[in-house]
C-alpha cells in the first residue's frame, strides 16, 4: 500500500502552516476504532425534544457516555445527535437545525453529527415526506461542512418503529465509532425490531463464523483481521493462485484457508461444507472478491465481459441460492440470524468511464441485495451492500500519481480510506445489533464528489 | 499393549507447495523456507494455529549442516505451537514415506494423537562442500593454538584443494548415477521406449486433468508465484517425447531412457497431516483415509545382483502377504515414477512367475495392475520429485482419491537410492 | 636359503635404482640369465593403525576398529611386502632392470587373516624367467607368516620391458595377450581424480613417478600419469573379502587407466563362491584389467 505521506506532512506542525496558507486541502488524522478505546471522547449533544430524543439520550448515558442537553459556549463538543423524528413540516426543522448550527464551531477533530428522522418514503403526506427529505438534503451539505475528521450521517427510522429498536443503538453506536471515520454523508435505515445488542460490544461476533471470499489481500484481508477482532471464525476464501498469501491471512487470524474458485459451479456447496467440517455452522459471508476488466465498451471483448460479471455478481447469486438453502446458514440463534454483505462499488452508482463491465456487475449487487433482503428478513437475516470509494490498497496504488493524488482527496475527508475502513462498516452490518438493516448499500467513501 | 488397544492412524489431508524445475523458480529458496512454506499451508488449511502436534517429522537428502535441526527450525517458524516436538529422517527417495508411516505407527500405538509428516529437497540450494584435503587444513588451522601454527597449516593449501565439491546423486558404492544404475535394470527386464514414453505421457496428461479440474485446491498452496508444479507439460504428444535422445545407458545397444522418461531436478515441499480418530474429531478435522501399513525393502545392487531400484517389488510381496491381500484388492496405484521404466520393471516383476518364485519366494506372480487406477491424477515424471518430498504428495493424493470410498485400498510404491524402497497400503473413509 | 635383510624403505631402493639405470644404460644386466636362488626375508613390525586408517579413507568401508572389521584388506598387505619384493629386484644379481618394469598380474593366497600392529615376517623370492613377447617376465613369490604360520602368500608377474634374454623366436612364440573385448553389463563406475596416484602413493608409499603425476610420467615416456595397478585391485575387492580370510583372488593387468579418468567396472558372479570382475575405459571399450575373487568354501 503506497503510503498518504501528504495527510502525513498536513498533520505535521509546518506542514499544516504551509497548507494553509496555500489552500490546499487539509486532510485530518481520523480517528479509528480501537477496542480498548472509549466509544468517543467529550461531550455528547442530544438536541431536539421528542421521545425518540429521550430514549436516544438515555441509550446513550447507558454506555457512560457524557450526555448533554445544553453545552456551554467554550465548550468542546465531540458529537451531536439531532433528532427531527416527529417534524411535520419543513419548518418544524428550524430550531433544532439552527441549535446544531450552532454547536458546530465547537466540534472537536473526527467529531460525529447524526441527525435522525423518520423514512421519507415512508409517509404520503406532502409535507411530512419533504420535511423528512429536508434532513437528507440537509445532512449531506454538511457532510460537506464538516472540517478535522468529522463526518455527518443519517439515522432514518422506519415509519413506526420505536427508538428503542436494538438496531437503532447499534447504528447510532457505529455512526458515533471510530469504525464509521471514512463514512460520511451516508443514511442507514433501520426496518424493524430485528437485532440483539451484544453482551460485549468489543466482541459483537463472537462464537460466530465468517467466511470472506477474496481474502488473500487488500480489503479482503483486512474483513477477516476486524472480524476475527471482533470474535468470528474465519474461513478465508481465495483463488488458488493466491493460496501463498491466503495462507497467511488465515494463519494471522487463527482461521481456515479454502483455496477456491468462486465461479465454480459448486463454489456455494464447497464452502458449506468445509464450514460444516471445521466448525458445524456458518453465520456470516462476504462477498468481497471481484475483478476489474477495464475497456471502452466501444472496446469490449467478450472474456472482459464475461469474467467481471461472472466473478463479480452471478457467482455471488449462485452462492447465495445455495446458502439460502442451506440449513447451515439459516440458524436464527438467539434471534440473530444469518448474513450477507457485498462488496459493490461507487462506480455502481455514479458510472466510470471505462467501467461499464465493472460498473455492471456492482450495480448488480446493489439490486441483488436489495433484492434479496425480504428473503431473509423472517429469519432475522440480513443483507447488504458496501460500496467503497477511494481506498489505499495494492490496486490503487498501481493507479499512475496524479490521478491517485486526485482521487483519493476527491471527497469530504480530504484523503483515501483504508482497507480497514471497509472492514469495520462490514463488521457493523454483520454484528447482531445491525439485523434491522437490511437490503441497504452503504457506502464509504468519505463522501466521495463523484456520484454523491 | 494389547494388540486391541491398536487405534487407527487417519490421514486428514496434505499441503505441498508446487514442485518447480531446479535452479528456476525457488532457486533462492532453502529447505527450511518451502518447508515452511507448506507448513504454514497445511496450518491455514485445517486451522492448526497455536496447536500442539504430537510430533512433527521429515527431513531432506541434500541438506546442509547448518540444517541439522531442519524440521525443529522449521516448526519454530510456523503458528504451531512452539512446543511442538520435531525430528528429522533421512531414507533418501522413501524419506517422506518412512516419516509419514513411522509418525502413523506413533499414532496407533497411542504415543502421540496427532502428527505432520513430509520432506523437502532443493537442487537449487544444495550443500556446496568442500575437498576433504581443504576440509583436513581447515580443521587443522582451527585447532592451531598459535598463529604460526595457524599459518603453517594454512600454507598447505593448494589450488586443487579449492574447488568445490557439488553433491552427487551417484551411488557412493558404485558411482553410476541412478539413471545409468536403472539403464542396466530396463534392459534387462527389456523395457521399450515406446511403453516408458507413454507412462510419462499419461503422467502429464492425468496431472494437467487433475489440475484443471480443482483436484489440487485443496492439496498443493503456491509458493513464489508459482501455482502449479512447473515441470507439467499438458501438452506433450508422444511424437515430442518420441524426438528426444536418450541420455542414460548410451552404451548399451538400444538405449531407451531420455529426459522425459527420467523425473527431472525440482525443489519443492510436501506435508501430510495425521491424527488419531478422536483427534480428528475433537478438532473437527476430516478424515480422508487411514494409513494401514507400510514396509521397507532394500536389494543387493552393489554387483549387480539386483537392481537399485527394485526393493519396492520385494517389499510390496511381503506387505501384500501380511495383510492377506492381492493386487486384485486395491482401487489406486502410486507408484512413484523415479523414471517411467522403475515403474514398468516392478509391474514386470510382479507379473513375472520367474521372478516371483526364485526372488519372492512365491508359488504364483503377484499378478498385473490396472493401468486405468495407477497414477490417475500423474505422478514424479510429471509433477517432478524434490526426493524426500515426494512421499507426502502422494500420501495425501491418494488419500483424497480414496475419501468417500469407504474400505478401498490404495498402493504405494516408493523407490529409494542405496537399493532401497518403500510400499504402503492406505484404505478409504 | 634366504638371505635376512632391514625392511627396507622404497624411497631407498628407487634411488638404487635409478643410479643404477645411470650406469648402466643396457636394457638387461647383460651376463645375468638367471634369477637370484636366494630369497630375502625380512621382520616387519606390523602394519600401523595409522597406515589402516589412511588405507581406510582412500578406499571407503568400514573401520578396522575390531567392531566393524578387522582382518586387514589383501591389497594393505601387498602394500606392506612390496618393499621386500623391490629390495629383491634392486639386488645386483636380479637380472631384470627395476625401472620400466611393468606389472603384468598378481594373485594372492589369503589364508589368515592379518591384523594391524601384527608383527610379520616376510620373504620374497624370484623365480620362473621367461620370455614375453615384449621382453622378459619373472614371478615374485612372496610369502608373509607370523609365529611360523603361513598367513599370506602372493605369485606377481613382471615384465621387464624390452629385455629380450630369450632367443627371438622363443619370445615370439608367446601368444599376444589381446583378445576380442565384449563390455559386460557395468555394475559400477569409478571417477578417479588427477590426484589419485599421489593419494594411493600417500598411502602405499610407492611413490614411482609414473604414478604421480602427468610432468613425472612424461619423463618416463608416458602422455599421462597412470594409476596403480594394485589400486584398481584394492578397489576392486573393496568390502567383498571374507573377514575370515581363506580365500584367493587374482588380477591381471592390460591397458593401464590414464589419469583423470574413468573406469566402467563389472562384478559378475560366476558360480556361488566366484565373482569375476572386469575393468575398462567406459567409452573407448580397452579393457584395463580382469579379475577374479574365489571365496572359501563355506
Amino acid at each position: 500500500m503506497v503510503k498518504d505521506t501528504y495527510t502525513e506532512f498536513a498533520n505535521s506542525s509546518l506542514g499544516e502552516k504551509i497548507t494553509k496558507t496555500l489552500g490546499l486541502p487539509q486532510p485530518a488524522k481520523l480517528r479509528r476504532y480501537r477496542p480498548e478505546a472509549p466509544l468517543i471522547e467529550g461531550p455528547t449533544v442530544v438536541l431536539g425534544s421528542s421521545e425518540a430524543s429521550d430514549i436516544l439520550a438515555d441509550q446513550l448515558v447507558s454506555w457512560d457516555l457524557d450526555v448533554r442537553r445544553h453545552v456551554g459556549r467554550r465548550e468542546k463538543v465531540a458529537a451531536v445527535v439531532a433528532v427531527f423524528d416527529t417534524a411535520q413540516t419543513p419548518a418544524d426543522l428550524s430550531e433544532t437545525v439552527l441549535a446544531l448550527g450552532g454547536l458546530l464551531k465547537q466540534l472537536k477533530s473526527s467529531a460525529r453529527v447524526i441527525t435522525v428522522f423518520r423514512d421519507p418514503q415512508g409517509n404520503e403526506d406532502p409535507a411530512v415526506t419533504a420535511a423528512r427529505k429536508g434532513v437528507e438534503g440537509l445532512t449531506r451539505s454538511l457532510a460537506h461542512e464538516m472540517r478535522a475528521g468529522g463526518t455527518a450521517n443519517g439515522l432514518i427510522l422506519s415509519e413506526e418503529l420505536d427508538a428503542a429498536a436494538p438496531s437503532v443503538s447499534g447504528a447510532l453506536r457505529f455512526l458515533l465509532s471510530g469504525r464509521s471515520a471514512f463514512v460520511s454523508g451516508q443514511f442507514i435505515t433501520v426496518q424493524n425490531t430485528n437485532g440483539v445488542l451484544p453482551d460485549e460490544w468489543t466482541q459483537p461476533l463472537a462464537g460466530q463464523v465468517a467466511v470472506v471470499t477474496g481474502a488473500a489481500r487488500g480489503i479482503g484481508a483486512a474483513i477477516a483481521k476486524i472480524l476475527r477482532r471482533d470474535g468470528a471464525e474465519i474461513i478465508a476464501v481465495d483463488i488458488p493462485a493466491a493460496g501463498e498469501s491466503l495462507a497467511g491471512v488465515a494463519n494471522e487470524v487463527s482461521g481456515t484457508a479454502l483455496q477456491l474458485d468462486i465461479t465454480a459451479e459448486d463454489a456455494g456447496d464447497r464452502i458449506l461444507a468445509h464450514a460444516e467440517q471445521h466448525y458445524g455452522r456458518l453465520d456470516i459471508v462476504v462477498h468481497n472478491a471481484g475483478i476489474t476488466r477495464d475497456k471502452l465498451l466501444a472496446n469490449m471483448d467478450p472474456s472482459r465481459w464475461d469474467s467481471v460479471i461472472a466473478v463479480n455478481i452471478e457467482s455471488q447469486l449462485r452462492m447465495n441460492r445455495t446458502f439460502l438453502e442451506s440449513e447451515l446458514f439459516n440458524r436464527p440463534e438467539a434471534g440473530v440470524g444469518p448474513r450477507i454483505v457485498s462488496l459493490a462499488s461507487t462506480s455502481g452508482i455514479a458510472g466510470n468511464r471505462g467501467q461499464t463491465n465493472y460498473a455492471a456487475s456492482k450495480s448488480g449487487v446493489i439490486g441483488m441485495v436489495s433484492a434479496t433482503s425480504a428473503q431473509l428478513e423472517a429469519r432475522h437475516g440480513t443483507i447488504n451492500a458496501v460500496a467503497p470509494g477511494f481506498i489505499e490498497t495494492e490496486m490503487t496504488a498501481k493507479m499512475p500519481f496524479a490521478t491517485r493524488e486526485v482521487a483519493r482527496r476527491l471527497n469530504s475527508l480530504n484523503q483515501g480510506g483504508l482497507p480497514e475502513d471497509v472492514a469495520e462498516t462490514i463488521a457493523y452490518l454483520v454484528s447482531p445489533a445491525a439485523g434491522g438493516t437490511s437490503g441497504l448499500t452503504l457506502r464509504v467513501c468519505g463522501q466521495n464528489l463523484v456520484g454523491a | 499393549m494389547p494388540a486391541d488397544s491398536i487405534r487407527d492412524a487417519v490421514i486428514i489431508g496434505g499441503n505441498r507447495i508446487p514442485f518447480a524445475r531446479a535452479h528456476g523458480a525457488y532457486a533462492g529458496a532453502s529447505n527450511q523456507d518451502m518447508v515452511t512454506s507448506a507448513l504454514n499451508g497445511l496450518i491455514a488449511r485445517f486451522g492448526l494455529q497455536g496447536q500442539q502436534l504430537g510430533a512433527v517429522a521429515g527431513g531432506a537428502v541434500l541438506k546442509h549442516s547448518k540444517n541439522f535441526n531442519l524440521m525443529r527450525e522449521s516448526v519454530l517458524g510456523t503458528p504451531l505451537d512452539p512446543n511442538t516436538p520435531a525430528y528429522d529422517v533421512q531414507m533418501a527417495c522413501a524419506t517422506g514415506m518412512e516419516a509419514i508411516g513411522s509418525l502413523a505407527n506413533k499414532i496407533k500405538l497411542g504415543q502421540i494423537d496427532s502428527a505432520i509428516g513430509g520432506g523437502v529437497d532443493t537442487v537449487s540450494d544444495a550443500p556446496i562442500v568442500v575437498t576433504d584435503e581443504l576440509r583436513g587444513i581447515l580443521m587443522e588451522a582451527n585447532r592451531a593454538k598459535t598463529m604460526g601454527q595457524r599459518l603453517k597449516a594454512l600454507a598447505k593449501i593448494r589450488p586443487g584443494h579449492l574447488a568445490p565439491q557439488a553433491p552427487g546423486t551417484n551411488e557412493p558404492r558404485t558411482g553410476l548415477s541412478m539413471g545409468e544404475h536403472m539403464a542396466i535394470t530396463a534392459d534387462k527386464w527389456g523395457i521399450t521406449r515406446q511403453e516408458q514414453d507413454e507412462l510419462a505421457l499419461a503422467s502429464h496428461k492425468n496431472l494437467a486433468a487433475a489440475y484443471d479440474r480443482g483436484f489440487f485446491d485443496d492439496l498443493v498452496t503456491p509458493f513464489k508465484g508459482v501455482s502449479r508444479d512447473n515441470n507439467l507439460r499438458g501438452d506433450s504428444t508422444i511424437e515430442k517425447l518420441g524426438k528426444l535422445s536418450p541420455v542414460f545407458g548410451k552404451e548399451l545397444e538400444n538405449p531407451t531412457m531420455t529426459a522425459a522418461n527420467s523425473t527431472a531436478l525440482t525443489d519443492g515441499a510436501a506435508t501430510v497431516l495425521l491424527g488419531s480418530e478422536e483427534w480428528a474429531d475433537a478438532h473437527d478435522l476430516p478424515k480422508l483415509a487411514n494409513f494401514i501399513d507400510y514396509e521397507e525393502g532394500a536389494v543387493d545392487f552393489v554387483d549387480g545382483e539386483e537392481g537399485l531400484l527394485m526393493a519396492p517389488a520385494y517389499a510390496a510381496a511381503r506387505m501384500l502377504k501380511r495383510n492377506n491381500l492381492s493386487f486384485e484388492d486395491f482401487e489406486f496405484f502410486e507408484i512413484h515414477e523415479a523414471f517411467a521404466s522403475t515403474v514398468l520393471a516392478q509391474i514386470k516383476a510382479w507379473e513375472s512367475e520367474e521372478f516371483c518364485r526364485e526372488k519372492l519366494g512365491l508359488e504364483a506372480p503377484l499378478g498385473s495392475i490396472d493401468r486405468s487406477k495407477l497414477n490417475t491424477t500423474g505422478s514424479s515424471l510429471a509433477a517432478g520429485h524434490p526426493f524426500a518430498a515426494t512421499g507426502g504428495r502422494i500420501v495425501a493424493t491418494l488419500a483424497k482419491l480414496l475419501h468417500g470410498k469407504p474400505g478401498k485400498l490404495g498402493f504405494i510404491s516408493v523407490c529409494a537410492a542405496g537399493g532401497q524402497g518403500i510400499t504402503a497400503i492406505i484404505e478409504g473413509r | 636359503m634366504a638371505q635376512k635383510i632391514e625392511l627396507p624403505t622404497l624411497g631407498s631402493v628407487y634411488r638404487q635404482a635409478a643410479a643404477d639405470a645411470v650406469k648402466s644404460k643396457l636394457s638387461s644386466n647383460g651376463s645375468l640369465k638367471a634369477l637370484p636362488k636366494e630369497a630375502v626375508v625380512t621382520e616387519h613390525p606390523g602394519i600401523s593403525a595409522e597406515q589402516v586408517e589412511q588405507y581406510r579413507e582412500l578406499f571407503g568401508g568400514e573401520a578396522f576398529d575390531g567392531v566393524h572389521r578387522q582382518s586387514l584388506p589383501s591389497v594393505l598387505v601387498h602394500i606392506a611386502a612390496f618393499p621386500v619384493q623391490m629390495a629383491l629386484m634392486s639386488r645386483k644379481d636380479f637380472p631384470l632392470p627395476l625401472l620400466g618394469m611393468v606389472h603384468l598380474t598378481n594373485s594372492v593366497e589369503h589364508h589368515k587373516p592379518v591384523y594391524a600392529e601384527q608383527p610379520l615376517e616376510i620373504l620374497a623370492r624370484a623365480e620362473n624367467l621367461r620370455p614375453h613377447r615384449k621382453g622378459t617376465q619373472a614371478d615374485i613369490i612372496v610369502e608373509i607368516s607370523a609365529e611360523g604360520q603361513l598367513l599370506w602368500s602372493s605369485v606377481s608377474t613382471y615384465l621387464g620391458r624390452g629385455a629380450y634374454m630369450f632367443s627371438r623366436s622363443e619370445h615370439e612364440e608367446v601368444a599376444s595377450g589381446s583378445r576380442e573385448f565384449s563390455a559386460p553389463s557395468k555394475t559400477a563406475l569409478w571417477t578417479l581424480g588427477a590426484d589419485t596416484g599421489r593419494k594411493y602413493a600417500a598411502v602405499s608409499g610407492d611413490y614411482n613417478p609414473i604414478h604421480v603425476s602427468g610432468l613425472s610420467a612424461k619423463l618416463l615416456g608416458q602422455p599421462r600419469a597412470i594409476v596403480h595397478g594394485m589400486y584398481s585391485a584394492a578397489r576392486m575387492l573393496e568390502g567383498r573379502e571374507p573377514e575370515s580370510a581363506g580365500h584367493s583372488w587374482s588380477i591381471s593387468f592390460e591397458a593401464p587407466v590414464a589419469l583423470p579418468g574413468r573406469v566402467a567396472f563389472a562384478a559378475e558372479e560366476k558360480d556361488e563362491r566366484t565373482l569375476a570382475f572386469t575393468g575398462w575405459h567406459p567409452k573407448k571399450q580397452r579393457r584395463h584389467f580382469t579379475g577374479e575373487l574365489k571365496l572359501p568354501q563355506s
